[in-house]
């Protein structure tokens, strides 16, 4: 077992197994060596945490991305569906969806970081950027003369 | 906050400084309203030249005051910027890196995602563009925009669709040294196409060309020959080039001159040609890993230099090659393709299918496609390898047992049917009936002995006859009997065009969905009022 320590002090013992979905604590647990010392987790909360571990419990029998995975980069973003169970999983609110991703950022879960940015991708994909500002609680910061240089440097997709 | 207060401290004296002017204004506007209301007639001449002494003086502040406005109302503008800025990055998406919404906006720009649209609205195709979020996002705030502009990565799409070609160019600029995906649709002007993206080769990483104009495709390949050599483009890897046809496999202009430069890419994995003739110098790319040719044609002896240089192979699609009318022939050597996993082979001439059938070798085979008449039609080569006289596919069956899916047509020669049942690892049974044919009530499906095919999860059907369906029903009841404790085939039905009883199609349906996973079913039924097939009697 393995024990983590979030940024708010609270203590997660989990399995190995799915502590090392993290490449982070994977890495960790292998520069340690076998050790009883908690892990500490300075940039995740523990309700960040409990959400992330719950995404790791049910992934832990998955294969880990290999090199060669992340070496096709392309290939991965290209497979834009989310698998159902994470569909519901990420079924949060805007803030804990951004805590979730900079988690996975941090803890090095890419599939869980894959999983957060689609979402979003999917959230802002066909709107127009006052639904997007509408959506994400962003004002327009552009003076007129800036979004008229935008409207003139965009013009051939207005009619798209 | 110290900032935010003086950002709201100038605003305030900014809006003081109109205040004052507006008051200036409305007290000359006042003294003209009051004089307005004078109606003693006796003062009426005088009070009409203070009324315009009054107004010239209003208009002389009016023209004071305005530009003097100008700065202020920018300087407001500025401040409420400002303001805006920090009210935004405390918004809770702007807590992410720029590196992961560089990533959110990658995935913005996959054509997958983007979903281009056609729109046939006026007399040409437009399609929309997959970097076409990526400009809405750029226009959501001053952070999103600096990232979209300096991110090349996000511009390495490059597409052309329509004159032009502000797009193209645009991306070519903004992706700096960032390998480029080229994809050209369209009906486009082959010296203004190149001139967009031709400077750009040696950044070039795939290349897909597909064109409605044939004369304007041969345009274009003359320009790649004469302006690309070897060294053009070192990191291109995909290679398309469709040119759309509409008349015979090259159109009514004839073929186009042959494309000497591209193929010759040192790094070329993947080669896709439509309607333009087979590059000879495809056999010198030897680390291709796909090649797909159709609409083509090739002379025997090239098509089999290609296969024994293109060891590397993984894929091979033929779709409508010929061979051409040279007498040469080539000794038939066997190319042993070890990585080759999915080969398909569908309306060519008999020279060629027999090229692919006689002399290919391919110990991890997983995946044959068979379309069209050639299953049933003798191979004019067979007996050169092998020393038997069956025809080239069930001697290929027979080399190439790994194969787990097979898609193969309903009408098959003896030896080949023979072969095709004897496969021991098929896992996916794909077949296809072309004909219409609503007296050929013996179906392929009922010839198929019980036990062949031990393996099997999958079965998908595409036939133009509802013949089909007892026929089906047949084969899932015999195997579930014979081979008692496999779980229920995956059935895929595509059936189209042919009248039916309703009922008896709802019928089918109904049992089918008991009694095996029906994932897919597309049988549009068309109620007939006249005698039904003879298969539903």
């Amino acid at each position: 077992m393995v024990n983590l320590v979030t940024s708010d002090n609270e203590s997660f013992t989990v399995e190995k197994a799915v502590a090392s979905r993290s490449v982070l604590i994977k890495n960790m647990l292998e520069d340690v060596g076998e050790s009883d010392q908690p892990i500490p987790l300075p940039n995740v909360t523990a309700s960040v945490l409990k959400k992330v571990l719950e995404y790791c419990d049910h992934h832990k029998n998955e294969p880990m991305p290999t090199s060669e995975d992340l070496a096709a980069e392309d290939t991965r973003k290209r497979t834009t569906d989310i698998g159902e169970w994470d569909q519901k999983f990420i079924q949060v609110d805007q803030e804990m969806l951004f805590e979730i991703i900079l988690a996975a950022n941090y803890l090095d879960i890419k599939p869980l970081l894959d999983v957060g940015c689609k979402t979003v991708a999917n959230m802002i994909k066909g709107k127009t950027p006052e639904e997007i500002r509408k959506l994400f609680n962003i004002v327009n910061d552009f003076t007129p003369e800036e979004e008229a240089q935008i409207k003139k440097e965009n013009e051939w997709a207005e009619d798209r | 906050m110290i900032h935010s207060t003086k950002a709201l401290a100038d605003i305030h004296n900014h809006v003081a400084t109109f205040l004052d002017a507006f008051q200036s204004i409305k007290k000359s506007l006042n003294e003209i309203s009051v004089l307005d209301r004078c109606n003693d007639e006796t003062h009426l001449a005088r009070s009409f030249a203070c009324q315009d002494a009054y107004i010239a003086d209003a208009i002389h502040q009016l023209e004071h005051v305005i530009p003097s406005l100008t700065t202020p109302v920018g300087k407001i503008w500025s401040t409420f910027s400002v303001l805006g800025e920090r009210c935004n990055a405390v918004a809770p998406i702007n807590h992410l890196p720029n590196e992961i919404l560089i990533n959110i906006f990658d995935i913005l720009c996959t054509p997958e995602f983007s979903a281009p649209t056609v729109d046939w609205s006026d007399d040409r195709v437009r399609q929309s563009y997959a970097i076409s979020s990526i400009v809405s996002v750029s226009g959501v705030c001053k952070r999103w925009q600096k990232i979209v502009v300096e991110a090349p990565s996000l511009w390495g799409r490059v597409e052309i669709r329509d004159p032009p070609y502000t797009v193209a160019k645009l991306c070519v600029e903004r992706s700096r040294d960032v390998p480029l995906t080229v994809d050209m649709r369209g009906d486009w002007d082959a010296d203004a196409v190149a001139e967009a993206f031709m400077p750009s080769a040696s950044r070039w990483k795939e290349l897909s060309l597909e064109c409605l104009g044939s004369v304007r495709a041969g345009h274009l390949i003359s320009r790649f020959n004469a302006e690309c050599d070897r060294s053009s483009a070192p990191l291109l890897r995909v290679f398309t080039l469709w040119r759309e046809s509409i008349v015979g496999f090259y159109g009514d202009s004839g073929p186009p001159e042959e494309l000497t430069c591209l193929p010759l890419a040192s790094q070329l994995h993947s080669l896709i040609i439509k309607s333009v003739p087979f590059p000879s110098a495809a056999s010198t790319c030897i680390r291709l890993t796909n090649l797909s040719i159709s609409y083509t044609e090739i002379a025997v002896p090239m098509f089999g230099s290609a296969l024994l240089a293109c060891t590397e192979l993984h894929t091979l699609h033929l779709l409508r090659v010929r061979h051409d009318t040279s007498t040469y022939t080539s000794p038939l050597v066997p190319a042993i393709l070890p990585y080759l996993h999915d080969l398909k082979v569908e309306d060519n001439t008999i020279k060629i299918s027999d090229c692919v059938f006689l002399r290919i070798r391919a110990p991890d085979l997983h995946t044959l496609s068979i379309r069209g008449s050639y299953c049933v039609d003798v191979g004019t080569a067979g007996g050169h390898i092998g020393g038997g006289h069956t025809h080239p596919v069930a001697q290929f069956m027979e080399q190439h047992t790994t194969i787990q899916i097979l898609e193969i047509p309903t009408y098959l020669e003896e030896a080949v049917f023979d072969a095709s049942v004897a496969l021991p690892d098929v896992r996916t049974l794909i077949l296809e009936d072309r004909i219409s044919d609503i007296n050929f009530s013996r179906h392929l499906l009922y010839e198929i002995p019980a036990h062949a095919f031990p393996q099997l999860s999958e079965l998908r059907i595409e036939s133009r006859d509802y013949g089909v369906l007892p026929a089906i029903q047949d084969f899932v009841s015999t195997r579930a009997r014979v081979q008692e404790g496999t779980a229920p085939l995956a059935l895929s039905i595509d059936c189209s065009a042919n009248w039916s009883k309703r009922e008896d199609v709802e019928r089918i349906r109904a049992w089918l969905a008991e009694h095996t996973q029906l994932k897919s079913w597309s049988c549009p039924v068309w109620v007939s009022t006249h005698t039904h097939p003879p298969i539903f009697k």
